[in-house]
Formats: C-alpha cells, structure tokens, sequence
C-alpha cells in the first residue's frame, strides 16, 4: 500500500514540477520534449482462473465446497505521465485501474445425514461478484523518433497491485427426505484485500498532430501474483493484470 | 339397466351354486384367484352384487404408489351383519375395470347371530383370561370364526395380554374358548452370534438440553428408540400392559458418539428399513401414513443373561413386533440383546439382535404386514406373513449393504449379525437359498403342521422364501429337481417390487400359498407385463417349490 501512495504522489507531483522547469527555461523544444502525459481507455485480457476451497464438518463426516472464479476481459482505464530525462530516455508512472465481474462456479461435496461416503454433490454458478485491480506502474523509457510526428515508444518496470476481490465464504442448500439430493440456494460472499509487487513491460506508438497533441496506441503486459486469503484458511494463489491494450490522448508540454 | 340386473342375478346363481358346490367339496371357504377372462369378470360381478347387498363391505382402498392409477379395494365379507373374520375380497382395478380378484370367502352361511353370552358376561370372561396380572387390551367385538374343521361359529374376540399378547375367540353362545393366536410376530431366536459387528453408522437422532436422544426427527414418522437399560419389568409394563413412554426413557448420548451398540443398531436400522420402503415402493413407513415407529432395546443386558434367561428369554435371545402393544397400542419393536460370548444356544452364540439389519427390517416388516393385508398369524397366511418379513429383510440387507458372505453384507441367511456359528457352519437363523439348512421345507410337500408355532409360521416361510430366492437368483430346488431362470441379481428390485404389491396391496388375510403364487404371478403382470422375464421366473420358482 504504500508503495501504491508514493508512486501516485509522485505522479501528481512530476506534472507542475515539469511545467514549473518548462517555463523557466524558455527553451522552444524543452517543453515538448520534458513532459508527457497518456491517456488512454484499454482492454484488459482475462485473467487466470483461480480456485479456491474449504473444508468444513457437517452431518458427522467432512464436506467440502471449490469455488472458481474466472476474470474475464474487461475494459480499463490507464493514465500516465512522466519526464524526459535525456531526448530518448524518460521516466514516467503510470495508474491503471480495472474493475470486471468474475463469474464464479461452485462445486460442493455435503455429507449425507443418514450415510457415511454419499455426499450429495452441488453445483451452481455465481453472479455479481466482481474484482478491482488498482495498479501503480512504474517506468523507464525508451523514446525512438521514428519521424518528425511518429513517436515509438518501449517501457518496462515494477508495478503495485492492489487487488479487491469478492470471494464466497460459505454457502447455504435446501435438501428434504430421503436427503439423496441437495440444490444450491445461496452463498455468502465478502470482499479481500491483498496487495502485490508485480511489473509492467509495453509499447506505445503516437503521432502528434500538433506539437503538443497526438494520438497513440499502447500495448502492455502488467502482472502480479496475489496471494488471496482463502475462503478455508491460508491463502490461494491468483494473478493480477494481463495483456493491455488500447489507445488514447498524447500530450506534451 | 334391467338385462344388466339380470346378468348379475344370472352370474350371483351361478356363483351361489359354485359356492355351493365348493362347500361341499371344500366346506370351509372358496378361495377366489381370479386374474383372466370369465372368471375375473364372474367375479366382479359378484363382488359388485355383494357391495349392493352388504355381504361385502369396504375396508379401505389403497393405491400402490407403483401403480398409482390403480384402486385396491380390500373388502370384508359379513353375514346378517356380522363380519366373518379373516373373509376377505381384494380387487384391483385401472379406470373401473378389475385386473385382478384375490380373495378367501365363506360360502352362504345359515348361522345365527344372535349371541347367547352378553355383553357384560363375555367381558369378564375375557378379564378373567387375563386374570389378575393380565389386562384386555382391546374391547370383546363380535365375530364369525371358522374353525380348523371348516365348521363356522359365532364368536368374540378381544386382544389379552398376559404373559404375551394373544388375540382370543370366545364362543358367543357357550364362553368356550374356540382359538387364540399370538399379536406379537417374533423374528425366532435359534442360535448364537459374536456380537455388534464393530461398524460405524450415523444416528439421526435430537438434542435436548445437554443431552442426545434417539428420536429421529430427520425422517417423516416418529421414531424413537427407548431405552430400558436392562429392567425387563418396565419393558413388560410398557410392551404389554401400555404403560407410557417418557423422554427420560429415550435412549440417550451425552457427546452425541454412541457407544451402546444396542441403540445405533436398533436406531439406524429402523430408519434404513423405512428409507428403503420409501425409496423402492414410494411407502411411508408402517402404514403408509407414517405411523409411530417405536422401538424398546436392552430389557435384559446381556451381562445378566445368564441369570434372568429362565425368566425373560423372550426379552434376550429374541425379536418381536406387536401391532397392539404400547402405550395406546401405538405398536412396538423389540430387540433382545442376546447372552454373553462364553455361551451359545444351538451351538450358535447370539448377540444384539438389532446388530442384523435384516432382523430390524423383518421386525419393521411385520408392522407393515399388519397394516396392509394383514396376513393372519396362523397357518399358510402365517408363514406367508413370516416370508414377508424375511424377504423384505433380506431385500433392505440388499438395498444397504454390499453383497457377500461376511459380517455387514448382504445375503439369504437372516440373522447372520446376531447368531454366529463355528467355523465351517452357516451363520443366521434362516437360509432362502437351503432352507433346510435350518430345518424349514423348501417344498410344499415338505409342509410342517406344528402347534406349537401357530401352525409352523417360522418353519413354512422357507417355502415362499425359497420362491423369493428362487425368482431372483434362479437356481434348482433340492426336493422337485426343477429349474429356475431367475431374473438375476442385477434385476432384483423386480422380483422385490412383485412381492411387495402382491403381499401388501394383492392377499387377503387369510392367504394361502396357492393365493400369493397367483398374486405374485398377477403382480409380475401388472408391473413387468404378461410373458415377462420377471412373470416367468415368479412362476418357475413357486412351481419348483411345489405351490400351484
């Protein structure tokens, strides 16, 4: 978490201080080539599935429940800005942000009240859950001209992730005699928090109609493993982020 | 209206004349197996006529949830009035139209009845049969009994309990005792076994307070195990006399991890017995209407066997079912729970009874006979009743348990938990597949008439037990020689299913082995269809067993 604080400060704060530089230079070409500013709505590609599980007593013998939750692919936001430090190497930081619904399916094992060894096996599909990836990017960049209005761009460096997920917690089912049955009737479900230290690597391509204003596309991988409390006890492994891609505002001051 | 008036005169005089005629051939009772053509049509029309005049009087109708667009009428004869006990009709019909008659009635009677004993005369004689230690359960009612000889009297009949339960027939006109039989069925207690088979099985039972009873509250019915912790006086007041049943005689746990094996078995057996009837046949316990099922286990421990046994080995190497004990007649189970390891019985050591899951079943079994078709306790129908409970015994051993020859499995020996021999020897009280591996025929030339088991009930069950085997598992009877192509063991549940419609919803009361071949024969019609696999092997295996 603070490591996702700092990184944001410094984004906010890198912006005047170029423009605050800019204007006691006076140079014609310093302002355009300092600061940089991308803005740009992205698709996010599905994340890995993960699982998770739990373990509880019920009717005298071991049940157990499996939920997996899938992260599908999803639009996202991404604004990034930074500072040239030399014509062809800059720095910069980047916050995306991503939020989707993650169809979840559970699976249960629920022990039979008569028998021992015939659980009923439940199966239902789970709605309105949803995960939030709110990601810090760190970068290096590497600035190529490729002509006078066409800027390619490659970038790497660590990410913060901070990822909040709904997760299911326990689940209810209805059952009636003779019991061989039971049917899903509800789950309970809370929200986790877990932060993670993961990477950012991509490619930008703009072409600047004007010396200050341009459009550009952006492809990035940013990732994380995220180790999401469980539902049972410990922690599950998940990853967070993916392929990123998508286009939007150049600026440059 | 007026040509259908007189065909039913014409087919009622030709009936009355058969009657007749039956009579003198066979003057107790005509015995009715009507299935095809003229016959069941005859028949029906009868059994019509009969309802119009009130010689036959609706007892109940039933529906088989097997067949559920069929009505079952069981029917009781009466003359002027007056019911003739055991004289039963029972048809079945799709849409109004009989399929099938089965039935065992009198023919026209010219008894009186008008009784010379009065009310008040007749009821101290029942008290006094009961004597002082004794109680009469159920109030005198006047019946027509008919007689081993064939001969009919007017009579009355009340249930008495002292030292058993025994439903009794006064002569109306002279006080005489005519007949007794006893109510309470037991499972008999021959052998010996190495005690409660060491599983692990779960209790659906409730929590009061700190403490686990064993009363099911999962299951439909009520269903509780008491407990009379080795006081076999309490078990008699309660199982005879009706003494009430309190929570604090509920058999109980204090974790809720019983270890009086007695209770689990009995407990757990009971409600695989009732999920079995639930889930093959779509029965809801005893009655269908999920009557009360209670059950009594440890009136003796076993560490004081050996001392109480001259007294009370009813209570110890035995299981019984009695439809009118308890309190209110609610009916009762009870479980022995056998002698010490160090002594045997026949060369067999017995242990727990309720430790056999094919013992409860039986037990539980009786209850359902009781409450359907009632076979009479005595005789044919008494052994057909006794069959009952040792086929649904061995089919609930069956529908729970994997087969084999070993502790906890399934097989044909009934009570092979309880009564355990030496090595090399047969487990179990009973063998459907050798009957006479324990003494019973599995022929009906081998039929035994022993008086001092109600006509053999415990000894001629092995012929209908033999059939039920046969039909199944196929096979040669030992004493005809013949063959049987059973159905096989996969297709079990076909052979279950004909016997069970056949003996809950099809016999009358007063059955005869002749009557449940033709009704299993029926049964197997109705539900697999004529020409069957399943009609062929019901009919091979009472064939092979010599019952036509």
């Amino acid at each position: 978490m603070r490591h996702v604080a700092a990184a944001a400060i410094f984004a906010l704060l890198a912006v005047p201080a170029s423009a605050q530089v800019a204007k006691s230079n006076q140079r014609p070409r310093t302002p355009i080539d300092r600061i940089f500013v991308s803005i740009d709505g992205v698709y996010q590609t599905g994340g890995e599935d993960f699982t998770d599980s739990k373990t509880f007593v019920r009717n005298a013998e071991d049940g157990s429940f499996a939920t997996n939750y899938s992260v599908e692919s999803g639009p996202a936001f991404n604004v990034s800005g930074g500072v040239h430090l030399t014509q062809k190497l800059a720095v910069g930081v980047g916050v995306s942000r991503f939020s989707h619904s993650t169809p979840t399916s559970i699976t249960a094992s629920v022990p039979h009240p008569f028998f021992f060894d015939r659980d009923r096996a439940l199966a239902g599909d789970i709605g309105g859950l949803t995960r939030e990836e709110l990601a810090v990017h760190v970068q290096a960049r590497l600035v190529i001209p490729v002509s006078r209005r066409l800027q390619a761009t490659v970038f790497g460096g660590p990410s913060f992730f901070r990822v909040t997920q709904d997760i299911v917690n326990d689940f209810t089912y209805t059952e009636s005699y003779p019991f061989d049955t039971a049917a899903l009737a509800s789950t309970v479900t809370s929200s986790v928090n877990e932060s993670a230290l993961g990477f950012n690597v991509g490619a930008d391509l703009s072409y600047f109609f004007t010396p200050q204003l341009g459009l550009g596309g952006t492809v990035q991988v940013v990732g994380a493993n995220v180790d999401m409390p469980s539902a049972g006890s410990g922690t599950v492994d998940a990853s967070a982020g993916k392929l990123q891609a998508g286009a939007g505002l150049r600026l440059r001051f | 209206m007026r040509r259908m008036t007189a065909v039913v005169a014409v087919i009622a005089a030709t009936l009355a004349v058969s009657l007749v005629k039956g009579r003198a051939q066979q003057p107790s009772s005509v015995q009715i197996s009507a299935t095809t053509g003229n016959e069941l049509r005859s028949w029906d029309g009868w059994v019509t006529q009969a309802l119009r005049t009130g010689e036959l009087r609706a007892m109940r109708v039933d529906r088989d949830p097997l067949l559920p667009a069929r009505e079952i009428e069981r029917l009781q004869q009466y003359h002027n009035g007056v019911p003739i006990w055991g004289a039963q009709i029972v048809r079945d019909s799709a849409n109004g139209v009989a399929q099938s008659i089965f039935g065992q009635v009198s023919p026209t009677l010219t008894i009186g009845t008008v009784p010379a004993m009065q009310a008040d005369a007749i009821s101290a004689r029942f008290a006094a049969l009961a004597g002082a230690d004794g109680k009469v359960l159920r109030a005198p009612s006047l019946t027509i009994l008919r007689l081993a000889s064939g001969e009919y009297r007017l009579a009355y009949n009340a249930v008495v309990a002292n030292k058993g339960v025994f439903r009794v027939f006064l002569d109306a006109q002279t006080g005489s005792e005519l007949v007794r039989y006893s109510e309470i069925q037991t499972q008999s207690a021959v052998g010996t076994g190495h005690g409660t088979i060491g599983d692990t099985k779960k209790m659906s039972v409730s929590k009061q307070g700190s403490v686990y009873v064993a009363d099911d509250l999962m299951r439909p019915p009520l269903l509780r195990t008491y407990d009379m912790r080795g006081d076999p006086w309490h078990a008699y007041l309660v199982h005879d006399f009706g003494f009430p049943l309190f929570t604090s005689d509920l058999a109980s746990d204090t974790d809720n991890d019983w270890t009086d094996s007695a209770a689990v078995d009995a407990h757990a057996y009971i409600g695989w017995t009732y999920d079995y009837y639930f889930k093959r046949f779509g029965r809801r316990g005893l009655d269908d209407h999920d009557r009360p099922v209670i059950a009594l286990i440890n009136p003796v421990l076993q560490k004081d066997a050996a001392v109480m046994f001259a007294e009370w080995s009813d209570y110890i190497v035995n299981a019984s079912w009695c439809g009118v004990c308890g309190p209110a007649g609610v009916g009762v189970m009870l479980f022995g729970n056998g002698i010490p390891p160090q002594y045997t019985l026949g060369g067999q050591t017995v242990t727990n009874f309720a430790a056999s899951l094919d013992i409860v079943a039986h037990e539980l079994t009786h209850g359902v006979t009781n409450s359907s078709s009632n076979l009479t306790y005595q005789n044919e129908s008494g052994a057909l009743n006794e069959a009952f409970s040792d086929i649904m015994g061995t089919s609930v051993e069956f529908y729970h348990q994997p087969f084999g020859a070993g502790i906890g499995q399934a097989d044909y020996l009934l009570g092979e938990d309880t009564f355990r021999s030496p090595a090399g020897a047969l487990n179990g009280t009973r063998s459907l597949i050798n009957p006479a591996a324990f003494g019973q025929p599995d022929h009906y030339s081998r039929y035994v008439v022993d008086p001092f088991d109600y006509g053999g009930v415990h000894t001629n069950s092995g012929i209908p037990n033999h059939a039920f085997f046969l039909a199944i598992e196929g096979g040669v009877n030992r004493t005809s020689g013949l063959a049987v192509q059973g159905v096989g063991r996969p297709n079990r549940e076909q052979i279950e299913k004909i016997f069970y419609r056949a003996f809950v919803y099809l016999l009358p009361s007063d059955a005869t082995f002749s009557i449940a071949r033709a009704a299993t024969i029926q049964a197997a019609r109705d539900l697999y269809g004529a020409g069957s696999a399943a009609e062929r092997a019901v009919t091979q295996a009472w064939t092979a067993v010599g019952v036509f």
